[in-house]
């Protein structure tokens, strides 16, 4: 079936997308996520008092 | 009349040396700031029934022994000066065009509480300011703002900004009107609820913690409770801790404070910054309401936080950064906060985290930084990343011209974008728009570069 004009710039914005964001970035991506947003378990509990 | 009393004064020139509201620290905070935007005249309402108060009076203050008032004291401010012979001949001949003038003066108002703390002075609460203005210099403020109307004696009235409170010992301490003003853009976003400051902490302490008592409510609320209370408004929470961009060697010259700040406020979401004073065991929360850039390099950033008034500035600190804050006390001693993460209530179809775009963005960064140094680019090319819908991005798009843009711009995409924009002084070069609804950032929806 013919690709879409939308179709074939999409598919030409991932490729040079791709190139950028590799899949060792997007691993790394995972790793710093998980960084990023992990709250040690005693600090859940901290009360904000001030 | 209700509110008027047709003897006594109510209309007075602003005067901060008139202590009309208190003289706490927060009371002298705030007369600094009416003065910062130019306050001329304040019109006092009394016997004023704010809706907050009156539901913490109901749940907690009127089951004391101690009789208090259920009624409060609110001060509007305008940039105009009149008195109080026009004023009252203005509501006798419903004088439209003085209503007019009012509304285009009108800088909002102050909810001074019955309610005293243990120094004998009233607590303020609901207060309604208009924010700084948008320009400084060549610097652009941004805020993270709603349209609230107000009807003073049925002349209506409106301010843009995000409603503030000081913290009350016996139904919620900072966390609690941390939640109570990150409310206001939640509801005109995702029409969650709007509780008061009572409620808010009886609904976060339904997730227990280890501290003995709910109310009176100075032991305060924990991060896990601030997560239970966005949880329960149907919400996600998002945290992020800036230590591995600050201990990362790689990201020297990035900000991962400011580029979260500009990210989400982008989109309107209210922005947890919690701190914890240093060499002790307190900890704070406060809101992040708004920031001041120069061509996107953020200078300062604004916080609503209930021990000091509402936009308070930060400033980066020597490493030019926002993980550090330092904060004159009323004693003059300064103190010194580590910012530990940030808490983002995020609608749940807002799946792309920040923390998994935030990598792919600095790979983005890192690659203008090359262009411009090999001279591809224009100095002062920079890349920044921020969070937005489709409607505002439709929006976006109608203003500018590229290739094949009335193809684009009718285009299916997903409610939620990020978007990795390369710039320079603020005008858009490229912008790679990334699905904010999936679950990675390995998926473009448009990669549009403008023409000039």
């Amino acid at each position: 079936m013919a690709q879409t004009i939308q179709e074939r710039r999409l598919e030409r914005a991932q490729r040079e997308f791709n190139a950028i964001i590799t899949p060792e970035i997007l691993e790394e991506a995972e790793r710093f996520h998980k960084r990023m947003s992990y709250v040690p378990p005693e600090e859940m509990f901290k009360p904000f008092t001030m | 009349m209700p509110g008027i009393s047709p003897q006594k004064k109510f209309i007075f020139p602003f005067s901060p040396a008139d202590n009309r509201l208190g003289q706490s620290s927060i009371c002298t905070y705030l007369y600094e700031y009416l003065e910062a935007i130019g306050a001329k005249t304040c019109l006092h309402e009394s016997d004023y029934i704010d809706k907050d108060y009156l539901i913490d009076y109901s749940k907690f203050y009127s089951r004391s022994f101690e009789k208090f008032d259920k009624t409060t004291d609110r001060h509007h401010f305008f940039t105009s000066s009149f008195g109080q012979i026009k004023f009252k001949r203005a509501l006798e001949n419903e004088d439209k065009d003085f209503f007019k003038a009012l509304q285009e003066s009108y800088l909002g108002f102050i909810v001074l509480k019955p309610i005293k703390n243990i120094l004998g002075q009233r607590l303020i609460g609901k207060t309604v300011l208009a924010t700084y203005p948008e320009h400084h210099e060549i610097d652009i403020r941004c805020f993270l703002t709603n349209e609230h109307k107000v009807s003073l004696y049925g002349i209506p009235l409106k301010v843009k900004t995000l409603p503030f409170q000081q913290k009350d010992n016996a139904v919620g301490v900072c966390a609690t009107v941390t939640c109570w003003s990150a409310q206001f853009p939640l509801m005109h976003m995702f029409g969650t609820p709007i509780l008061s400051p009572v409620e808010v902490t009886e609904r976060a302490v339904m997730c227990p913690s280890e501290d003995s008592r709910n109310f009176p409510s100075d032991d305060g609320l924990t991060l896990s409770q601030l997560k239970y209370y966005f949880n329960s408004m149907n919400l996600e929470t998002e945290f992020i801790n800036p230590k591995p961009t600050v201990d990362s060697p790689q990201t020297p010259c990035d900000d991962i404070i400011a580029d979260a700040v500009r990210a989400y406020i982008e989109l309107g979401l209210p922005i947890i910054a919690t701190l914890n004073l240093k060499g002790t065991d307190d900890y704070h929360a406060v809101l992040i309401t708004g920031y001041r850039h120069t061509h996107g390099k953020v200078r300062e950033i604004y916080v609503h936080d209930d021990n000091i008034g509402p936009y308070h500035r930060i400033k980066p600190n020597r490493r030019g950064k926002f993980t550090s804050w330092k904060e004159s006390g009323s004693n003059g001693v300064e103190k010194e906060y580590e910012l530990q993460r940030l808490l983002i209530p995020v609608y749940p179809k807002i799946r792309l985290s920040f923390g998994k775009v935030y990598r792919a963005f600095l790979q983005f960064k890192r690659g203008t930084e090359i262009f411009v140094s090999s001279g591809t680019y224009p100095p002062d090319t920079q890349t920044e990343l921020f969070l937005t819908d489709i409607h505002r991005y439709r929006q976006f798009l109608l203003t500018k011209k590229f290739e094949e843009k009335k193809d684009i711009v009718r285009e299916p995409a997903a409610r939620f974008l990020w978007v990795i924009r390369i710039h320079n002084g603020g005008i858009p070069i490229r912008d790679y728009v990334l699905d904010g609804t999936a679950i990675y950032p390995n998926k473009i929806i448009w990669d549009i570069e403008f023409q000039q």
